[in-house]
């Protein structure tokens, strides 16, 4: 069976005064990717909101290379986080954790 | 060399939203962006931008309802702007913004665009123009639209732009969130990079070499000595 290639994409909350658990922001671009793909490509996509860095705002999601254009078409469509307005940036996209965090 | 992203489409209300949306796109690591503000606002946007480090451009976006009208709009904006975009949903006018040459982009993903079929494809000279903020707020017969245009405009190699069509900081996308539209709806992921990079900036800048006279009526750039080359990518 071949290795699921994985992509960590490091997304910063704008504005940063707004806050939000890892929990929160999963579910909400779960809610997103489902509206987009559907069910198969939320299972494809396999994400997880990994960990908050010291930073505050800032969030590493991880996903499937494949759903790599899905997740960030996802992450784009959100509008609102936490009943405010609200917009997610792509800071940076790796293949490694600690090549996105160096 | 990296790429040089390109935010084709802000609309901002007034001058404080404009400088929250310039610091935004500074911060998103855009290069330049074609603002579409009117006379008075223009040299403040310009002055705003240096501040920032981004090239802006001027851009102004036509809604004709006649072909006569079209005609008689561009003569008056084509040469006071770096961008001039067409939205309609008439498809004789759509045809005719599609093939005339002071036209540079066609908006083509709003809810009520004309069906782009194998006659339009034939005489498409300028590019299709995808807006984000049409698929945020249309919803699914936007990205039905969006498809159309990116799966023709892939098949076809005819240009393609994505851009934000933002009227406040919160609307603005990163360059890959806008490329990913293109990504996800079946064109590859070079092509998908060149709409917000590549395509908008080669036209900015040769428009902007043609409104400073740097450019031959041929199409050839008019270089001094010592001058830094222009080069879009």
């Amino acid at each position: 069976m071949s290795r699921v290639r994985k992509r960590y994409l490091l997304i910063r909350v704008y504005p940063r005064e707004v806050d939000v658990t890892p929990a929160e922001l999963k579910r909400t671009i779960v809610d997103e990717l489902l509206g987009l793909g559907g069910l198969l490509s939320l299972a494809e996509s396999d994400i997880s909101v990994k960990r908050t860095r010291l930073q505050g705002g800032e969030y590493i999601l991880r996903c499937g290379l494949r759903s790599l254009p899905v997740v960030l078409l996802s992450t784009a469509m959100v509008r609102q986080l936490g009943g405010k307005k609200a917009r997610l940036d792509i800071v940076k996209i790796s293949g490694t954790l600690k090549g996105l965090t160096s | 060399m990296p790429r040089r992203f390109v935010d084709s489409w802000l609309r901002p209300p007034d001058t404080s939203s404009l400088e929250r949306m310039l610091k935004s796109c500074c911060e998103l690591g855009f290069w330049a962006v074609a603002v579409e503000v009117d006379d008075k606002f223009w040299s403040e946007a310009k002055r705003l931008t240096s501040s920032y480090g981004l090239e802006i451009f001027r851009r102004v976006t036509l809604h004709p309802s006649s072909k006569g009208e079209l005609y008689n709009l561009l003569r008056n904006v084509r040469w006071k702007c770096d961008l001039v975009s067409v939205v309609t949903n008439i498809r004789d006018v759509f045809m005719a913004a599609a093939r005339d040459m002071r036209v540079d982009t066609v908006v083509a993903n709003h809810i009520d665009a004309v069906y782009l079929d194998r006659h339009v494809v034939q005489v498409a000279v300028n590019s299709f123009e995808v807006v984000f903020s049409n698929i945020a707020v249309q919803g699914f017969e936007s990205v039905r639209n969006s498809m159309r245009v990116v799966r023709t405009a892939y098949r076809s190699r005819l240009k393609l732009i994505v851009s934000s069509g933002a009227q406040d900081e919160f609307s603005l996308r990163s360059p890959r969130q806008l490329a990913s539209i293109p990504w996800c709806l079946g064109a590859g992921p070079d092509f998908a990079l060149n709409t917000v990079s590549t395509t908008p900036a080669k036209i900015l800048v040769e428009n902007r070499g043609r409104l400073e006279g740097r450019i031959s009526p041929e199409g050839v750039w008019r270089l001094v000595e010592g001058e830094e080359e222009v080069s879009p990518n």
